[in-house]
């Protein structure tokens, strides 16, 4: 009975903490619906490693903080210190909430990649 | 007269193709890539500010990308202290040949 109920308590603390680890890194199937619902893919391509246009970067498999910075900076715009100026991204990132950056770069972070760091 | 006036348009366009594209060269890359292996070569290596984040893969990345980006850092469409001071002293032909280099890595 006592082991029963220690046994139980471990499993709460092992999801407790899987379920907060998702929390600070990002829910990857909410990104995965935002990613669908503002339609990355349609210039960054189907699967994130090839954009329609080579000048588009290919985000699977990119570091998720990186991803997340990245998406501040369009958030801070192109006048504001460590912001970036771009015509569409500017826009994209308009409708998003932390949350939703973090998620969505939990999601790229998730998928196959072709990125590597080497010297 | 007339095969003359041809041959010079051609010979125009020909030139402004040339000047246009700039080639990247990945073999002329080695001794242009010091500032980017300090931080994009280490593995987990950190920014700080104002997010803390690793620093973007760049090994296999789109080359036309890698120019874009290198490009609206030294045209300031990019904010960022550091790659702002490194993207402006490169040159056309620098930013094409690192582009290309780190374009070519793959995971093998």
């Amino acid at each position: 009975m006592k082991e029963r109920a220690m046994k139980k308590t471990i499993i709460a603390v092992v999801l407790g903490v899987v379920a907060m680890h998702a929390n600070a890194r990002g829910n990857i199937a909410n990104g995965e619906a935002l990613a669908k619902k503002y339609a990355c893919a349609s210039c960054h391509g189907a699967d994130y490693n090839k954009g329609i246009d080579p000048t588009y970067p290919k985000l699977a498999g990119q570091h998720a903080d990186y991803l997340l910075h990245a998406l501040q900076t369009y958030k801070r715009g192109g006048t504001k210190p460590y912001g970036r100026n771009n015509a569409i991204m500017v826009g994209m990132v308009a409708p998003l909430s932390d949350r939703d950056m973090a998620d969505i770069a939990a999601y790229l972070h998730s998928l196959p990649s072709t990125l590597v760091l080497k010297r | 007269m007339k095969k003359l006036y041809a041959l010079l348009a051609l010979s125009a366009v020909a030139q402004a193709g040339l000047a246009a594209d700039i080639i990247g060269n990945p073999k002329a890359a080695p001794a242009k890539i010091e500032m980017c292996i300090g931080c994009h070569g280490i593995p987990g290596y950190k920014a700080t500010f104002p997010e803390v984040y690793q620093v973007p893969l760049i090994g296999g990345q789109s080359a036309k990308y890698l120019e874009a980006a290198l490009n609206a850092y030294k045209k300031g469409d990019r904010k960022h202290p550091s790659m702002n001071g490194i993207a402006a002293s490169l040159s056309d032909q620098d930013i094409a040949d690192v582009a290309a280099y780190y374009s070519q890595q793959t995971r093998k």
